[in-house]
């Protein structure tokens, strides 16, 4: 594993953690559907649910990308295969700036998976969508309202 | 079966037109209702979200759940208007789903997470905005959609 194992429950599921093996400077990325996509003014836009965590154990799933360098893959590929036309890059201290914390969940198919735990309200939501960049940028698609 | 469910449960006689000839009156009533331009655009969508593949979101999303669905449906029949503009409906990560319109300087976010359970968040202009997690009472979600209509009158005037 190219991460520390990180801590688990009873039933063996990853439980909420600041993972120290993933620096501030370290880069996440997370992957942006088209089905979350909204109009304003004329114009597509993100919607902030897509900066949301799941309300299963609040987490926002991410991908770490030095763990996709570490294992061989191009991060622009792995993260729009096998057809997800977008994503984000967040910088890992920029998230902790904001209360939120940072931790590694490796599933069977997708070893770099990270989450962002901490995400509850929407103008947290707003705040991570604000300080996101595009990564694989959807065309002629807003990351945030001008 | 629950899927195509969602365009036929609670569909009222908004679509109907009835013309019925009341033999005691002297004239003749028109009972109809106006037609809801909104809902059939909005229950397709809904029964796409609730058909989205697991991992629809490049991760582990499930599809939105009928229950959330059928909830959004059931509470913009009861607030939105038959001529109101249709929200985007966008999914979550977990089952969920959000209602959304941004029209002019308002902005209406309505977050599904289950059936009773709404975070709702109204904006006007460049403002913070207000949040409200709502269980039971959605009156005050009817008061943003009629400053939405009032926004959308003002849109349409000055276009034309």
């Amino acid at each position: 594993m190219l991460l520390d194992p990180p801590p688990k429950d009873e039933q063996g599921s990853v439980t909420p953690h600041d993972h120290r093996g993933i620096a501030d400077e370290d880069i996440v990325i997370r992957r942006i559907s088209e089905e979350q996509l909204v109009e304003k003014n004329g114009r597509r836009v993100v919607s902030s649910i897509a900066f949301k965590g799941a309300s299963s154990n609040g987490g926002m799933s991410v991908d770490i990308e030095k763990v996709i360098v570490a294992l061989g893959h191009n991060p622009v590929e792995f993260v729009t295969t096998p057809r997800w036309i977008g994503s984000v890059r967040l910088v890992v201290g920029e998230l902790r700036t904001l209360g939120l914390i940072v931790g590694y969940n490796p599933l069977p198919d997708n070893e770099a998976h990270g989450e962002v735990w901490g995400i509850t309200r929407r103008p947290t939501a707003k705040a991570v969508q604000k300080a996101a960049v595009w990564f694989v940028q959807i065309d002629q698609v807003d990351l945030i309202s001008t | 079966m629950m899927v195509a469910m969602i365009h036929s449960f609670g569909a009222s006689s908004r679509t109907t037109d009835n013309v019925v000839s009341l033999p005691r009156l002297r004239t003749r009533d028109n009972l109809s209702e106006p037609v809801c331009r909104w809902r059939a655009k909005v229950a397709d969508r809904l029964e796409h979200l609730v058909r989205l593949k697991p991992g629809w979101d490049g991760y582990s999303a499930p599809p939105v759940r009928f229950e959330n669905a059928y909830f959004a449906l059931s509470l913009l029949d009861n607030l939105l208007p038959p001529n109101g503009p249709p929200p985007s409906i966008v999914p979550g990560a977990a089952g969920d789903l959000q209602l959304e319109w941004h029209i002019g300087s308002v902005d209406i976010e309505l977050h599904v997470l289950a059936p009773n359970r709404v975070h709702a968040w109204f904006c006007v202009g460049d403002d913070v905005g207000q949040e409200q997690d709502l269980k039971a009472n959605f009156f005050l979600i009817g008061s943003w959609i009629q400053r939405l209509l009032a926004e959308v009158d003002g849109v349409t005037r000055s276009s034309a």
